[in-house]
C-alpha cells in the first residue's frame, strides 16, 4: 500500500480529516444501469429466442462453439466494465482538511488524479443542485475559487448536501485566516485596504502634524478627490 | 474452428496480463480499511468462473469442423 502525503481514511493522519465524501451514488446511476444491461443483454437474447420459437439451430452445431467463445470474451469484458465503473465510483471522494481540500479522481483501471487545494487560497466557494434528481437526493457541486487567475476553480461534484459542505469550507477558510493572521494582506489584496497601511493604530496621524501641514494642498490630498479646506 | 479457439486463447492471455498489471496498481493505491479488497475478491472470483466455465464448455466441443459450416446456408 503506497503512503499518502494526505490525510486518508486509515492512515495516522485521518483524524485531520474534517469532511470525507464521495460523490452522491445517484450520480452514477447511469452507470451501474449500464454495468446491469450489459450484463444481461445476452440473457434477454437468449430467452427471447427460446420463448419465441426463433429458428434455434443457431445455437446447434459449429454456431454454438462460435457463440460460446463470443459470450465468453463479452462476460470478461463486461466484468472488468462493471469493475472499473465501481472503482470510480468508489475512489471519487474529496478530502477536506483544515489546511486544503483533496480531490481525488479515479480515470479507468490505472489512472489516480489527485488535485490539492490550500484553503488559504480560496475566495470564493457556491454551492448548486440542478435538477430532478439532484434535489430529489439532496446532492450538488460545490465551485471553490481562488485567487488564482489562471487556475481553473475546483468543483466537487455531485457530493451530498453541498450547502453544508460549501458552509463548512468557508468557515475552516475563515479558521485558517485567523491562525495565519493573514486577514489584513487578504484584504488589501482585494482591494479593501490601500496597500501599506497595516492597522488602525498607525493610520493616526499625529495632531501637530495636521497642523503644520494645513494650508498645504498635498499630491495625496488631490488624490483622494472631495473638498479641501484652504486657510 | 481452430483459428477462433486460438484467437480466444490469445485474448485471455492479453485479458490476464492485463488484469494482473491493472489489479497490482489498484492495491498499490489503497486507503487501508476500504472495501476494495472484497470487491476485488468478488471480482476475481467472478473471472475465474467465467475463464474455468469456458474452458469446461470448449472442451466439450468438436472443434475440428471447417469454418465453412459456420455460413453454410441451412
Amino acid at each position: 500500500m503506497v503512503e499518502y502525503h494526505f490525510p486518508v481514511p486509515g492512515s495516522e493522519r485521518e483524524k485531520e480529516i474534517v469532511v470525507f465524501t464521495r460523490r452522491h451514488w445517484v450520480s452514477f446511476l447511469g452507470q451501474f444501469l449500464l454495468s446491469f444491461v450489459i450484463l444481461i443483454i445476452p440473457l434477454v437474447i437468449m430467452v427471447i429466442i427460446y420463448l419465441f420459437h426463433f429458428d434455434q439451430r443457431a445455437f446447434q452445431g459449429i454456431a454454438k462453439n462460435f457463440i460460446v467463445l463470443i459470450l465468453s470474451a463479452y462476460y470478461l469484458v463486461a466484468i472488468t466494465f462493471v469493475f472499473v465503473a465501481w472503482m470510480s465510483f468508489y475512489y471519487n471522494c474529496y478530502i477536506i482538511t483544515r489546511q486544503e481540500i483533496i480531490e481525488i479522481t479515479q480515470v479507468g483501471f490505472f489512472g489516480r488524479e489527485i488535485s490539492q487545494l490550500p484553503l488559504l487560497r480560496v475566495q470564493d466557494v457556491t454551492s448548486s443542485i440542478n435538477g430532478f434528481l439532484p434535489t430529489l437526493f439532496a446532492y450538488g457541486n460545490v465551485l471553490v475559487e481562488t485567487a488564482s487567475e489562471q487556475k481553473e476553480p475546483s468543483v466537487l461534484c455531485a457530493v451530498p448536501n453541498p450547502q453544508e459542505i460549501a458552509s463548512k469550507i468557508m468557515e475552516l477558510h475563515d479558521e485558517v485566516i485567523e491562525t495565519e493572521g493573514r486577514h489584513q494582506q487578504i484584504l488589501e489584496g482585494e482591494g479593501t485596504l490601500a496597500p501599506g497601511i497595516i492597522g488602525p493604530e498607525k493610520r493616526a496621524i499625529p495632531t501637530d502634524e495636521i497642523q503644520n501641514s494645513e494650508g498645504e494642498i498635498s499630491k495625496n490630498d488631490l488624490d483622494k478627490g472631495g473638498e479641501i479646506d484652504i486657510k | 474452428m481452430y483459428i477462433f479457439l486460438i484467437l480466444w486463447l490469445v485474448f485471455l492471455f492479453a485479458y490476464l496480463i492485463f488484469n494482473v498489471y491493472g489489479l497490482i496498481h489498484v492495491m498499490a493505491k489503497r486507503f487501508r480499511g476500504d472495501a476494495v479488497g472484497l470487491v476485488m475478491l468478488i471480482y476475481i472470483v467472478a473471472m475465474l468462473v467465467i475463464i474455468f466455465g469456458s474452458i469446461s464448455i470448449i472442451s466439450n466441443l468438436d472443434w475440428g469442423r471447417p469454418l465453412g459450416e459456420l455460413f453454410k446456408i441451412r
